[in-house]
């Protein structure tokens, strides 16, 4: 009898634990963890990129693939004939300019990383390759890196690249910011310092996001009044002006304000308690529960009822 | 005779408004060499009385420097009277190196109000001649105004460094 009070308690014990833990994590207790909530290092710094000032010249990609020391591209920088693809990033190219036609004319963007606040391919990397620095730029440490590709299919905006040309070295490529020969100086990009035409500008981020709101208000009717990349997935560190709805010159609309981590975050936050506390928890209960307990399986079909009644009393 | 004086008087005012724009500064130079920022791109050579028969208005690339009123309304504000400066030459405002710590940091923390927006010098003469040759149909190809330099050439990988066709794809995969 009191074998059987002692086993009712300890499942509701463990029972009331688990729906506890689960409450916190699943219910209003996840805002806690307060991802959406970082705006970014307070002195880190971005670039305001204005579609309205670009016409195609194609001086940012020169500039980077110097910079980075890229290999060699298939045609000269001042081709016009690659506006005929929308291209993306990838390992020989960390920014690229496409061409978007409007019946005001083309309007030229250009893509790199957009070293995001909360970067969904650092919380995808399982053994943080990746790193945010308080100079704001989104940096990758090839030495750690197992090629998994998750920060691949993590990034809302498809930047990392791999080197799939390297048979025995293969590695994530995409925009550092410059960090290592530029930004930790504090010097601006490569991109930035080449462009001719103003369309980036250099600052803090904070700085930017003011300026940014100060040209859709000083020019009337130039700008849509947003600034992609202020709010969308948690902010980022590169700022966008255009002239056409953004998602009419290739930028997604749909990804909300909310850093990709908080898609997962809920979910995560279970993989540690069900892998490892739960195993742990449930087979000391089951050996609690069933101490001294004959299991019968040996004895095979004999009278299983005598042992139910015989077993654990003691 | 009458008609005469008449003649020659009309004569001598349209000769005046002709060249007046021109010729009311005795500093203003014809022919300007762009050439602090040379490097990619050879200096440009600019015909600065020729834009300036065709603009006649100064203000269209100097604001309120030469001490005309500002002609955009944001601007009217403060410089309605005008404010002439000693150079006015783009370089003397526009810096060179917009993007340095001192310039960056002080962008907001310095009261410049009206000025936070100030491009660099590079971006001062592309945003100001592009943007202009674009609405009135002038020439806006790279090369229309200045010519590639060697340098130029081995940063756009064009000339001597065009990269060599066999080669094409076997950098990067789209």
């Amino acid at each position: 009898m009191s074998g059987i009070s002692r086993r009712k308690f300890l499942c509701a014990t463990v029972v009331g634990g688990a729906m506890t833990t689960l409450g916190s994590i699943c219910g209003k207790g996840g805002k806690a963890w307060a991802s959406g909530s970082f705006e970014g290092y307070p002195d880190g710094m971005g670039v305001l990129v204005d579609l309205t000032r670009c016409i195609g010249c194609r001086t940012c990609e020169a500039a980077c693939n110097k910079e980075q020391k890229l290999p060699e591209p298939d045609r000269p920088f001042s081709d016009q004939s690659v506006f005929n693809t929308k291209r993306r990033t990838d390992e020989g190219h960390y920014t690229v300019v496409n061409k978007y036609d409007s019946e005001q004319g083309p309007v030229y963007r250009k893509m790199q990383c957009n070293h995001c606040n909360e970067p969904a391919c650092l919380t995808s990397c399982f053994v943080n390759a990746y790193t945010k620095t308080k100079e704001g730029a989104v940096v990758y440490n090839g030495n750690v890196c197992v090629g998994c590709r998750t920060c691949m299919v993590a990034c809302p905006f498809n930047i990392p690249a791999y080197s799939y040309s390297s048979a025995t070295n293969p590695l994530i490529k995409k925009c550092i910011f410059c960090h290592e020969t530029r930004l930790k100086k504090g010097l601006p990009p490569a991109c930035v310092d080449a462009c001719p035409q103003g369309v980036l500008t250099f600052g803090h981020r904070e700085d930017l996001i003011k300026l940014g709101h100060e040209r859709i208000r000083n020019n009337p009717g130039t700008y849509v009044d947003h600034l992609y990349g202020e709010k969308e997935v948690g902010g980022t560190s590169w700022l966008y002006l255009s002239g056409k709805p953004f998602e009419q010159v290739g930028f997604d609309t749909t990804l909300g304000n909310e850093p990709i981590i908080s898609n997962v975050k809920d979910f995560l936050g279970f993989v540690p308690m069900v892998l490892a506390i739960w195993p742990a928890l449930f087979t000391g209960v089951h050996l609690l529960a069933t101490k001294g307990k004959d299991h019968g399986s040996d004895h095979g079909e004999d009278t299983p009822v005598q042992n139910e009644k015989e077993g654990p009393r003691s | 005779m009458h008609t005469v004086t008449i003649t020659i008087c009309g004569i001598m005012l349209t000769v005046l408004a002709v060249f007046t724009p021109v010729s009311h500064a005795e500093n203003v130079p014809d022919k300007i060499s762009i050439e602090s920022l040379q490097d990619l791109y050879a200096p440009v050579a600019f015909g600065h009385a020729q834009h300036i028969t065709r603009e006649k208005d100064c203000a269209v690339c100097h604001h309120h420097t030469n001490g005309a009123p500002a002609s955009e309304e944001r601007c009217i504000r403060c410089h309605k009277g005008g404010h002439e400066v000693k150079s006015m030459g783009c370089k003397s405002c526009h810096e060179k190196d917009p993007f340095s710590a001192d310039v960056v940091n002080d962008r907001f923390r310095k009261n410049k109000s009206f000025h936070l927006d100030k491009p660099g010098l590079k971006a001062s003469y592309h945003l100001s001649c592009v943007g202009c040759h674009k609405k009135k149909g002038g020439p806006v190809a790279c090369t229309d105004c200045h010519a590639l330099t060697s340098s130029g050439d081995a940063f756009y990988r064009t000339g001597k460094f065009a990269p060599d066709p066999a080669k094409a794809g076997k950098t990067g995969h789209h």
